[in-house]
């Protein structure tokens, strides 16, 4: 009996004990985020803009097209006409409704020079009306990124329908976002978050490691060692394209010259070296886990290949390739692709200048539908495709055409790292590979 | 050149000459001496940057033992022996060489390939020789910026089977070289590279300089892989060379990797080679001034008696034999002064006892031709006289006859008598000349025409020729005594042409003055005749005076000239005349005629 009641106080008291820790590991609101960026805009970067703006569209756990603030669409005239209907009662951040003509304002502003350019909009009741001369049949996808997010800015003020709202420029790099209390999703735990732009990757790792931020883009090499660090990453699919692209300079080099650098690339020493093998060998704009014919494009590099082309196309001066000052491991992948060249007599060098042949970049490819993740590579590198048909063989030949067109070389796909602090839960990445911190939350201090 | 000229030379050669040799041996001495000053600073600069060397590649050594006893290397090292992930240390090197202070730093497992390189952070998986010492050594390494040359010391870091290599090291730039501790005066320059053609770009130094200087030595060192000495400009300014010693660096395989060049500045040296030359110069022109001053004065003692028996004899030469020379001292100079003097009383002895005998002689023959000149009307007089006392013995008319006969021949023997005194008395008297400026043709063309109708009325055919210099010259004569002067030539041609012939008269301007000639085509003089041919009283005529030629000699040797005369027996006789330039004047256009107005010319 002694015994059985030594075990129940136990119990009891151990059942006392765990209570305040239940408690915080469960969510709550409360509590300011800290964020810091890369991009020296903070609407530049998707999770950041996401926090703030909605989608007509979005893409659910299953990577298929859901509806957001659009609640139905219809195809009509060969997908070039589409009408999207919108949700109703739904506000803006300053309390004014969101009309179909606020949206296909905001809309219109944002179609020139995209996949949907050409195409008209206009309100049609609560719909939202999409017209072009050409099919667009991924349009509803399509309008599932952030780019398309509806947005409006008055007196300076970015003014969105999203989880939260700008409150205030803290700095000339630093904004503050306060939690939409009349969010039509539903308000956020976080009650705010403090957004830090133009930070370095190494700046990140830094503040990171010494908590002095809460959620941090780290590169993919370090995704180890911030395991090790206690910081809890969170990565995304292999949905960043790393590419060496000829700039307008590269364009006027001898193509066998340009064919004889490529075939010098040893990408999977890249990956293990440089990215720590966090992410794959790419030889295609799209991974292979998306298409799965990336294979078909040759990833080895040719040292006899890369010999004869060069003797064929003779080189008066040095290839010059070029990498973002602020991205060490891009000055990594330059700085070996150069030294690899070299090695197989092509003169080159790698260099932080502007005046390159050649540009080490990033080029994060909206996940998961490929014919969406192309097209919208595509915009990206200024050459714009029409994918006819969701066909494999139509997605393989615009990709072909478009590595030609892009003077492009894939190099690798890694993916997208953030370190999220201890106290930080529910952070998340979606299926397009964004941080998703709609749901996250803040453990309370002890 | 005299002699005094000579002495001076001779002295003052011999005195440069001695001067030259010993500043050329003072030169040379003391060039060698700062040259071994210079060779042993080099040597010393050279031990010490050697030193240096040394002490950082020592210091890198230590750099690289404490990094190899540091517990992120073990772990690595434990790692990589261990068979762990070795792409996992790419970002590792730089972040140890900067911990260590290091430019260089490159771990490398056994198999030689590369985990992690601070200088060439893309050179991951590259394959590295590892050397078989631990250094220090010089190698070349390839950086993100290109090759450099660094200073480089290995570590092996052994774990299990396995083993991790460190391969550290500092860089040799210009930087570096500006470390180590130099004087004034020295320099360290440091040839990154060993491959041909020379890279301006390899050269590092604590003094910038231009390359192309140290072209020639590096070549050399290079190619001889051996060290090599050489006098290097270092800038374009004059004192601004140094002596460079280029030591080829090798590398752990023995192969030159570089050339460290130990310059010491010779500018020190050169600017007191230079300020003692400007001693040796300044002493030797001084020395010299005073060899020529004493040598002047040295020549001046010896040649002075020599110059004064010169002056002596020429004033003898120039008929002046009184002349005596002063002895100074009783060498040899004086005994040929003494020896002078005595020649001189000799000729002056002589000369007088000649002029008397001369005197004597010429009395004698003034005597014979008074005698002769008074004797020939003194013998009509006295028989004359004799007639006319004879006669006293005849009637008074035949007396009367006779004395008037004998009274008129009296007087004419009386008044030749009293002519032939006036000419001597003539003679006797002759004036010196009045110069004036005076055309010579137009002078010699007023005597021929004076004695032209004299030639036409001449039984025997008689032609004057006359050949006048076309520049009509002039000259500064006395024209009365010359009219005279050529009348007598012309009537001693006319007296040496008794059966006709030709006289020529001639003008000529010389460079040296004027000549006049009188030449017929006579019966020529002999030798004898000659020679004595301008004696007074002498002639070879019947009823000559002998004081023609005397006269025309006595003209113009007042008028500084000279009289020649050449002449074969049967040849005809020339007689010229030289006036020298002092009385000759060039040709004018104011003076025409004969009558001579002008006063230009040479002094009366």
């Amino acid at each position: 009996m002694r015994t059985a009641l030594r075990r129940l106080a136990i119990g009891s008291l151990l059942l006392v004990l765990t209570m305040p820790l239940g408690a915080r590991s469960r969510p709550h609101y409360g509590g300011t985020l800290r964020m810091e960026l890369s991009e020296a805009n903070w609407l530049d970067n998707d999770a950041a803009r996401m926090l703030v703006l909605d989608t007509l569209t979005s893409i659910d756990a299953s990577g298929e097209v859901a509806p957001w603030l659009a609640t139905q669409w219809q195809e009509q005239n060969g997908a070039r006409r589409w009408r999207l209907t919108l949700r109703s009662r739904i506000a803006w951040h300053d309390g004014a409704p969101l009309t179909a003509e606020s949206a296909a304002t905001s809309l219109r502003a944002h179609i020139p020079g995209t996949e949907l350019d050409g195409s008209t909009v206009r309100a049609e009741g609560d719909a939202i009306v999409i017209e072009n001369t050409r099919p667009i049949a991924l349009l509803p996808a399509l309008l599932a990124l952030p780019r398309f997010a509806l947005v409006r800015v008055e007196q300076g003020q970015v003014l969105g329908t999203g989880a939260f709202q700008f409150s205030r420029v803290e700095t000339a790099n630093q904004v503050e976002l306060t939690a939409n209390e009349a969010c039509w999703h539903g308000r956020p735990y976080l009650d705010g978050i403090t957004i830090t732009a133009g930070r370095s990757m190494r700046e990140q790792w830094m503040d990171a490691a010494v908590k002095s931020t809460d959620v941090a883009a780290l590169p993919a090499e370090l995704l180890r060692r911030a395991q090790q660090e206690r910081l809890r990453p969170v990565a995304s699919a292999n949905d960043e394209l790393i590419a060496l692209q000829a700039t307008a300079a590269g364009i006027t080099l001898d193509v066998r010259l340009r064919q004889a650098l490529a075939a010098t690339v040893d990408r999977t020493v890249l990956l293990s070296f440089v990215f720590q093998k966090q992410g794959e060998v790419a030889a295609g704009v799209l991974p292979n886990w998306l298409t799965g014919y990336a294979a078909l494009f040759p990833a080895t590099p040719d040292a006899a290949r890369s010999h004869e082309l060069r003797m064929q196309a003779g080189q008066s001066r040095a290839v010059v390739i070029g990498y973002p000052p602020e991205d060490a491991s891009l000055q990594l992948v330059a700085e070996r692709i150069a030294l690899t060249a070299r090695d197989s007599g092509i003169q080159a060098q790698a260099s932080a200048t502007s005046a390159a042949d050649f540009e080490v970049r990033r080029i994060c490819l909206p996940l998961p539908e490929p014919q969406v993740a192309l097209t919208a590579f595509a915009a990206s590198v200024q050459t714009p495709i029409a994918i006819a048909s969701d066909e494999s063989e139509e997605l393989f030949r615009n990709e072909r055409e478009l590595l030609m067109q892009a003077n492009l070389i894939p190099l690798l796909y890694v993916p997208r790292v953030y370190a999220v602090a201890e106290r930080v839960h529910g952070a998340s990445v979606d299926s397009a590979g964004r941080l998703d911190l709609s749901n996250a939350w803040i453990e309370e201090r002890r | 050149m005299t002699l005094r000229q000579k002495l001076l030379l001779t002295i003052s050669g011999l005195v440069v000459l001695v001067v030259a040799a010993v500043a050329w041996t003072v030169s040379m001495r003391t060039s060698r001496a700062l040259e071994r000053i210079e060779q042993q600073r080099s040597a010393a600069l050279l031990a010490q940057v050697r030193g240096e060397f040394q002490r950082q590649g020592d210091a890198i050594s230590q750099a690289l033992q404490r990094m190899a006893a540091s517990e992120r290397v073990q772990r690595i090292a434990f790692e990589v022996s261990h068979g762990g992930e070795v792409t996992s240390y790419v970002p590792e090197a730089a972040a140890l060489a900067q911990e260590y202070q290091l430019d260089f730093l490159e771990l490398v497992n056994s198999d030689g390939a590369i985990l992690s390189s601070a200088q060439a952070s893309a050179r991951f998986g590259y394959r590295e020789q590892l050397a078989a010492a631990n250094g220090p050594f010089l190698q070349g390494v390839e950086t993100n910026d290109g090759e450099a040359l660094g200073l480089i010391c290995q570590r092996e870091i052994s774990q299990g089977g396995g083993a991790l290599y460190l391969v550290g090291g500092r860089k040799l730039d210009a930087e570096f070289l500006r470390t180590l501790p130099l004087s004034d005066g020295m320099y360290v320059w440091l040839y990154g590279s060993n491959k041909l053609p020379l890279d301006a770009r390899k050269m590092l130094g604590s003094t910038p300089v231009a390359f192309d200087y140290f072209h020639d030595i590096l070549s050399s060192a290079l190619a001889s892989g051996s060290e090599v000495r050489a006098m290097v400009n270092i800038s374009p300014e004059r004192f601004d060379h140094a002596d460079v010693e280029a030591v080829p660096m090798k590398n752990q395989a023995g192969a030159v990797s570089a050339v460290l060049l130990v310059g010491v500045s010779r500018r020190p040296v050169l600017e007191l080679l230079q300020h003692i030359r400007s001693i040796a110069y300044a002493v030797a022109g001084g020395g010299i001034l005073l060899a020529i001053l004493a040598s002047l004065w040295v020549a001046g003692v010896f040649s002075r008696p020599v110059e004064e028996l010169a002056a002596a004899a020429r004033e003898v030469g120039a008929g002046n034999w009184n002349v005596h020379v002063a002895r100074r001292g009783r060498d040899e100079l004086g005994e040929l002064a003494e020896a002078f003097n005595a020649m001189t009383r000799e000729l002056l002895l002589q000369r007088e006892r000649l002029l008397q005998a001369e005197r004597v002689a010429a009395w004698r023959e003034l005597a014979r031709r008074l005698a002769h000149e008074l004797k020939n009307p003194l013998f009509p007089l006295q028989i004359t006289v004799e007639n006319l006392l004879r006669a006293r013995q005849l009637p008074e008319a035949e007396f009367e006859e006779v004395f008037q006969e004998s009274s008129r021949t009296l007087l004419e023997e009386i008044a030749h008598l009293k002519t032939i005194i006036g000419r001597f008395s003539d003679f006797s008297k002759m004036p010196q000349p009045e110069r004036r400026s005076v055309h010579v043709n137009a002078l010699v063309e007023k005597v021929a025409a004076l004695h032209r109708s004299q030639m036409q009325e001449s039984t025997h055919p008689m032609t004057l020729a006359m050949n006048l210099d076309p520049s009509d010259p002039q000259a500064a004569l006395d024209p009365e005594l010359m009219h005279r002067v050529l009348s007598n030539l012309l009537l001693n041609a006319l007296d040496a042409m008794p059966n006709g012939g030709r006289v020529e008269f001639a003008t000529r301007a010389t460079a040296e003055g004027i000549e006049i000639s009188v030449s017929d085509s006579g019966v020529g003089l002999t030798p004898e005749e000659r020679d004595r041919l301008f004696t007074p009283y002498y002639t070879s005529k019947q009823h000559g005076t002998g004081l023609g030629l005397a006269i025309v000699q006595s003209v113009v040797s007042d008028h500084g000239g000279s009289v020649g005369v050449s002449s074969e027996p049967g040849r005809g006789t020339t007689f010229t005349i030289r006036i020298p330039n002092a009385a000759f004047i060039p040709s004018a256009p104011t003076a025409t005629g004969s009558e001579l107005n002008t006063t230009t010319g040479a002094g009366k």
